[in-house]
């Protein structure tokens, strides 16, 4: 039971961790859109997809 | 690294998030529009546009940051403010961080008390605030910084920060949820074993170590996440009002200071979890609130002209190409501009040169591109998708059609239904009668143990938001759902008035039939081919706005024949016509007198060849001639026709059990004519609008309920006598919209939606009563409950979420409204609903493409 000295107060790092990481991952725009990538993967393209990631040179 | 917009060319805010593949790479956009049309393009399979298009669109100037004083300089004014005369000016104000309706109140009353400020009007749901004020003693930055100290964020709606400040908006409030879900999760670890252990099996120490825990996490809950509660609660107790924030803001911090005295001193109860899942429950129902309202005010957006920053103004021509940038602010009347492929219509204009496909759907939903010729109009907003044009501008910025139609939505969005002040009204005085049975629970059970615990139970079960938010949650979502149609809505009292109509009166003109001229048929009858004739009245007839010379336009053909190069010199001989001189013959165009003068008696006796015209002529048909010296060329037939949907239109309004009724000035035959090919059994031709008016008050006088649909400004009267009205709306210039006594606009030109509207009007007023009763019966059921001591806080917190989140998702329903339609061959359901409504509206379009088949037929013979 001693061990719960060390747990519980590294469950709140974590929590405190894991709000780190959300607030990254909001402010990095990736909740912004949250109906057109749900969409986007039902399009049609007639060319075999390529994997991208971010990052890509300007587009035109 | 600075991203460009795949589709404008603009340069792309920080962290915007649209994105499309294309071409096997992702491609960034600037904004939701720009992606929008770039998909649409993508999807109808010409690709082929982004890889063999000239160049992207123009690149805006930077943007810096602004501080609020250089709001004030002149220059910026005049493209932020609108002078209404010598004193006053118009500004629409975007403010930032208004989550309820009490907080449009609130700022509504700050600008009101401002020194110089004349009028105000907020808007909840689009977070904006129109205000007409003194500008030469109180400048703009005075009344951003008056609300800036009541804690409102405003600045004047800049449309190129529009999205970026939206976008700061949601992100702040997803993470205010996360951040409360989070705590709540981990609070509830601690708390769980609490209450399943037996008496003593988890030992003090370890029970003090997960009330600190728990303190902890429910500190950033308090602090973070729920302080728009504590700073709408002190709002309103500083404006000397009981909003519905205060109940919560009271309970919050009772429990969360009780319980924090509790865990220092180790001795009675905690409470962080029934307050981190308060909070978060609660923020999760306004989350989910605001996004109904964002989609909401995003579909009337579609409508607010997105205009690029800078256009390509041609200084001298047709002389030369010598061109200039300017803003588009800064457009005037008479530029000329060039549009390039690709570009945004920065105003609306006139054609001079070049063909172009044009995208209209900001205004009429049609996703189709049009064919723009030289001589017909451009509308500012629309979307040049074909090859560049040049264009003289006819009407810039806010006097642009557009602007126009835009800023009546945001008034008819901004003066709130009656039923929804009654709502906040009674909320408000809920509010009260909340706090005075907390009070009086306390007083009951006091001193006893559970005394608080009862108190804080009653404050956090009842439910004035499921009150507050039943009216404003259903109305913006039909408003919005109604938009994504092309119906504005443009009184407050509209989707109240379509409800228990019995009656639908249509008038004819540009209602039931298409409002512009359409050439039915071109006769020739002398030494030239019909499509000969048709080059050269359309080579004389180029540039003219006259509708008749309007609707050759829109039919020319390819330029071909002997007529189609030489030069021409243009006479007009005002109310007869015009006549020309090609190679030295004079050629005349125009009413039967005027070209016999010239060309002799008329062979063909007037109206012999009248069968000849297709049955679709829904009225009196107009003929202009052509001829020379030589003898008549030929003559050309024009009328308006049906709405390709008119006849769908009134076979479901009858089915749902509306007496239709045709009313028109035209003669009894023509009405009559339109009305069996329509299928309308009340018909009357040749009435007055006096006439009409006193019509439909007879229809009142037994007990029905009319609703008017007419063109506006002739049908003015009529209009108004109804019990609700709607207005045609395509074809007309904003000016005359704003006169227009309707409660709705009709901006697609489909009649079909007006169906569909009273079928949403129903269900909108279920969806209003539905939230209104439960919010009623589950208030009645709760609080005695909870003063009995019945409800644990906990279970109080999640009773009371549910319950807004009941109404919200109730009211959101209405987005996603698909009215029925009975008949199966009914192209116009807009079944798919949502993002792809636009994919399958291309039913009228090809509609009016067959009639225009009718002209090379008739052409031949």
């Amino acid at each position: 039971m001693e061990s719960l000295y060390l747990l519980i107060p590294l469950s709140v790092l974590a929590v405190f961790g894991i709000g780190w990481l959300l607030w990254q991952a909001v402010d990095g725009g990736q909740f912004d859109d949250l109906d057109t990538p749900g969409q986007a993967i039902l399009m049609d393209d007639d060319r075999p997809p390529k994997a991208n990631s971010s990052g890509d040179p300007p587009a035109v | 690294m600075t991203e460009t917009c795949f589709h404008c060319g603009e340069v792309n805010p920080p962290g915007a998030g649209f994105r499309f593949t294309f071409d096997g790479a992702t491609r960034n956009f600037c904004c939701a529009g720009c992606q929008a049309v770039a998909e649409t393009i993508i999807d109808a399979g010409m690709a082929d546009f982004y890889r063999k298009r000239e160049r992207p669109g123009v690149r805006p100037e930077s943007l810096v940051p602004a501080e609020l004083a250089q709001y004030d300089d002149p220059a910026a004014q005049s493209t932020l403010a609108v002078s209404r005369d010598r004193e006053t000016s118009q500004a629409d104000l975007l403010i930032d961080g208004m989550t309820c309706a009490a907080c449009a109140w609130l700022a509504e009353r700050t600008l009101k008390r401002a020194p110089g400020v004349r009028d105000v009007s907020v808007q909840y749901a689009t977070g904006r605030a129109s205000v007409t004020w003194d500008a030469q003693s109180t400048p703009l930055s005075a009344l951003l910084t008056a609300l800036r100290r009541v804690g409102l964020d405003a600045r004047p709606a800049d449309r190129a920060q529009d999205p970026a400040l939206a976008r700061r908006a949601a992100r702040r409030e997803l993470l205010e949820w996360l951040v409360a879900g989070l705590g709540m999760m981990q609070v509830m670890m601690y708390a769980v074993p609490v209450y399943m252990a037996e008496p003593g099996e988890i030992t003090a120490e370890f029970h003090q170590l997960m009330r600190w825990a728990s303190l902890v996490l429910t500190v950033p809950v308090i602090v973070y996440s729920a302080r728009r509660f504590f700073a709408n609660a002190w709002r309103d107790l500083r404006a000397g009002q009981i909003g519905m924030d205060v109940p919560v803001a009271l309970a919050l911090a009772l429990t969360f200071v009780a319980s924090t005295a509790a865990t220092v001193t180790g001795e009675g109860h905690v409470y962080f979890d029934s307050i981190t899942m308060f909070v978060f429950l609660l923020l999760g129902a306004r989350f989910l609130e605001s996004r109904a309202r964002r989609r909401a005010a995003r579909a009337m957006e579609r409508l607010a002209p997105t205009l690029p920053p800078l256009v390509e103004r041609l200084t001298a021509w047709p002389g030369s190409d010598q061109s200039e940038r300017i803003p588009g602010t800064r457009l005037a009347v008479g530029d000329v501009i060039r549009i390039p492929a690709g570009g945004t219509v920065p105003a609306d204009a006139v054609v001079l040169a070049g063909t172009g496909a044009i995208d209209e759907s900001l205004l009429t939903g049609e996703s189709r591109p049009v064919t723009r010729a030289p001589g017909t109009d451009l509308l500012g907003g629309s979307l040049n998708t074909g090859s560049p044009l040049i264009a003289r501008v006819t009407r810039a910025g806010e006097a642009s059609t557009l602007a126009q139609l835009a800023r009546l939505a945001r008034r008819a969005l901004s003066a709130r239904p009656p039923a929804d002040a009654l709502a906040r009204g009674l909320a408000g005085g809920f509010s009260i009668a909340v706090l005075a049975l907390a009070a009086l629970t306390l007083f009951i059970w006091w001193p006893g143990d559970t005394a608080f615990e009862n108190a804080v139970a009653v404050l956090v079960v009842t439910c004035p938001c499921a009150l507050a938010l039943a009216q404003p949650a259903a109305w913006a979502t039909a408003s919005g759902r109604l938009s994504q149609w092309g119906l504005l809505t443009v009184t407050p009292r509209a989707l109240d008035a379509l409800n228990g109509i019995t009656d639908v009166v249509l008038d004819k003109t540009g209602t039931l039939t298409e409002s512009r001229l359409t050439l039915e048929a071109v006769c020739a009858m002398g030494a030239a081919s019909a499509s000969e004739c048709m080059a050269l009245a359309t080579r004389m007839e180029a540039g003219s706005t006259h509708p008749i010379a309007q609707a050759l336009l829109r039919h020319a053909g390819d330029m071909s024949g002997e007529y189609s190069q030489s030069p021409l010199q243009l006479t007009h001989v005002p109310g007869q016509g015009v006549e020309a001189l090609v190679k030295g013959e004079r050629v005349r165009l125009g009413s039967e007198s005027f070209v016999a003068d010239l060309a002799g008696a008329n062979p063909v006796a007037s109206g012999a060849d009248r069968a000849a015209t297709p049955t679709t002529a829904a009225s009196r048909t107009t003929r202009i001639h052509l001829g020379n010296a030589q003898g008549w060329l030929a003559s050309f037939d024009f009328s308006t026709p049906l709405r390709a949907d008119a006849a769908a239109t009134v076979a479901t309004l009858q089915r749902a059990g509306i007496e239709v009724h045709l009313l028109s000035g035209d003669d009894p035959r023509t009405a009559e004519h339109v009305a069996s090919l329509a299928n309308i059994r009340n018909a009357r031709g040749g009435v007055l609008p006096d006439d009409k008016r006193a019509y439909m008050a007879a229809l009142q006088a037994q007990g029905k309920r009319v609703l008017m649909v007419g063109d506006g400004c002739n049908d003015a009267p009529v209009l108004a006598q109804a019990d609700a009205a709607i207005a045609m709306a395509d074809g007309r210039d904003g000016a005359d919209l704003a006169r227009a006594q309707a409660d709705l606009l009709l901006v697609s030109g489909r009649l079909t939606r007006i169906a569909d509207a009273l079928q949403l009007a129903r269900a909108t007023r279920g969806v209003m009563r539905q939230n209104l009763a439960w919010a009623l019966a589950y208030n009645l059921c709760s609080v005695p409950l909870a003063m009995a001591g019945l409800i644990h806080p906990w279970v109080a917190a999640l009773g009371m979420s549910a319950s807004s989140l009941l109404v919200v998702f109730n009211a959101a329903r209405l987005l996603q409204f698909t009215p029925r339609h009975e008949a199966p061959a009914n192209a116009f359901g807009g079944a798919s609903g949502g993002a792809s409504e636009g994919a399958t509206d291309g039913a009228p379009d090809a509609a009016r493409g067959t009639s225009l088949a009718v002209t090379p037929a008739a052409g031949d013979d």
